[in-house]
């Protein structure tokens, strides 16, 4: 009787020990495989923004160049977007606050309004300067509500860069996807 | 007199032979294999062969450090405009001059780059017998293993998976009127049936074809010659296609899957539309991509050989590198690579997605 008592105690304790170690283990994994995912989302983008600014800047004025780019799969958690900031811009985020720039930042489920995408940008985005005064994205898709954005969702695309002066001197960069 | 918790003679030598071992091995990934100097080829066939033998459920894990090499033609030491403000470009100036038949020099170095281009492509993707992509991706662990169960019964639902491994571009020289003749003769499916793989007693087609083809049939050549009038590009990319299939007639099921993905069967032969021919811009000159004998790999062998399955299993059939009996079919194809209708033709044979970097 008592050695079945042993066992049963034993047992019990087992069980549960293998099961607490399971559950760490698979809560690990999990936290490990977000932060792996999460990397090679940020590291993508980032390639994209560094591929935008080698573009623009090695293009001079009156000068156009295309840039294939293949998107950033998310797995279906949010998209990320291609947006520019002018210098002038009231309502830009903090790290775009002195420059123009460019960024590849990224929404979840919201839509790209100017305000959300700031805060995306903010929070979660890659941005460059682009020395000019202005930068003009156009959305393939226009739409009162957003601002406007080049999606990047994981497809192939092909972007058109121009670098053009304005009446006033100031250089102006435009990015728009093709259609 | 032997203490208790004492070490003995042999205890201690294996602890230093580990520790020896841990430090020869961390000499090795410090020095020896020192990744910065490795081609980018090079990382990116070892990626893959740590893809090929990761366990099925940490494949994804690995991550495929493949970047599209860039090749520029020119006549002059011109730059690509398509490869603007990227590095790494490989500028290849073509030889001026004549063969002793009459073709240009320059015409037979394009049809070599682009042999290569594709046998490389095929290479280092493990000519199709290392299961390079896996299952399906999801953003949790849990993801993994559901499909992982999956997977075990149904493979039905996988769409292909891509790599670009190369991009050629021509420059603009080569559409000055001078050298319009170079483009003219450029025969990239002659090269492949005629010359020889460097290093090897095989020609490229004998390779692609696991040496049982040495050359096309007629009505292949046929149907070929008859699609020099296509579209024109001035860059051509080769992408490597993978897809799964469960094992019952590998190569019919990739059409099944491939109706809508840019792969079909044309006149009873093997071809796809993504490049029947591809040309390039400009010049208005056509010229005969290969095609044809890139899907000859695993599509000429199984078409010429009526059902031989045997022959489709090579390039067609069950992977070499995983723990479970998993098929698939795997594809290299030349495809333009210049208007935005390109790049969906691409995007469209590649449903799953395309990894590396662009």
């Amino acid at each position: 009787m008592k050695k079945k008592a042993i066992l049963m105690k034993n047992t019990l304790g087992i069980i549960l020990a293998v099961g607490g170690i399971a559950l760490l283990l698979f809560l690990g994994g999990e936290i490990a495989y977000g932060a792996f995912k999460t990397n090679q989302e940020d590291k993508a983008a980032q390639t994209v923004i560094d591929l935008v600014k080698t573009k623009i800047d090695a293009i001079g004025t009156d000068e156009s160049t295309e840039l294939e780019i293949k998107g950033i799969d998310t797995g279906g958690e949010g998209d990320w977007f291609l947006v520019g900031w002018n210098e002038e811009g009231l309502i830009k985020p903090d790290k775009c606050f002195f420059q123009t720039c460019v960024c590849v930042c990224k929404l979840t489920d919201i839509i790209p309004t100017l305000e959300n995408l700031k805060e995306g940008c903010q929070n979660r985005g890659f941005c460059r300067e682009t020395n000019t005064k202005q930068i003009q994205v156009s959305t393939t898709t226009p739409n009162i509500l957003t601002f406007p954005y080049v999606g990047l969702q994981p497809a192939l695309k092909k972007i058109d860069i121009k670098k053009h002066k304005t009446q006033d001197d100031e250089i102006v960069v435009s990015i728009s996807p093709q259609s | 007199m032997e203490k208790r918790g004492e070490l003995t003679s042999s205890q201690i030598g294996m602890i230093i032979l580990a520790i020896a071992g841990f430090i020869v091995v961390l000499l090795f990934l410090f020095f020896i294999l020192d990744l910065k100097e490795m081609s980018e080829l090079e990382i990116c066939k070892l990626s893959i062969l740590t893809r090929g033998t990761a366990p099925e459920i940490t494949k994804r894990l690995a991550p495929l450090k493949c970047t599209t090499q860039k090749i520029c033609l020119t006549m002059e030491n011109k730059d690509c405009p398509q490869f603007l403000g990227y590095e790494n470009v490989k500028k290849v100036k073509l030889p001026s001059g004549t063969l002793a038949d009459g073709k240009p020099k320059a015409s037979q170095k394009i049809e070599e780059i682009s042999a290569n281009a594709m046998y490389d492509c095929w290479n280092i993707m493990g000519q199709g017998k290392i299961d390079i992509f896996g299952g399906e991706e999801g953003n949790h662990l849990s993801d993994l293993v559901i499909e992982k169960a999956k997977s075990i019964s149904v493979v039905n639902n996988v769409e292909a998976k891509c790599v670009i491994c190369s991009r050629v571009a021509i420059a603009p020289d080569l559409y000055e009127e001078k050298n319009k003749e170079i483009l003219k003769q450029v025969d990239v499916n002659t090269y492949l049936k005629e010359k020889q793989v460097p290093g090897s007693s095989l020609t490229y087609l004998q390779t692609f074809t696991d040496r049982q083809v040495s050359s096309y049939p007629s009505q292949f050549s046929t149907n070929f010659s008859k699609q020099g009038e296509g579209k024109t590009t001035d860059e051509i990319a080769f992408v490597f296609s993978q897809i799964l299939v469960d094992g019952r007639e590998p190569l019919e099921q990739a059409f099944e899957k491939g109706a809508g993905t840019g792969i079909a069967i044309g006149s009873g032969l093997l071809l796809t539309p993504l490049g029947k021919v591809v040309g390039l811009v400009g010049a208005k000159i056509t010229i005969p991509a290969a095609i044809v004998a890139t899907l000859t790999s695993g599509g000429l062998a199984y078409v010429e050989a009526g059902n031989n399955q045997e022959l489709a299993v090579e390039y067609c059939g069950p992977f070499e590198s995983v723990e479970q009996a998993r098929y698939g079919c795997s594809v290299v194809t030349p495809a333009a690579f210049s208007s935005k209708e390109d790049l969906d033709k691409i995007e469209n044979l590649c449903k799953g997605g395309i990894e590396g970097n662009l």
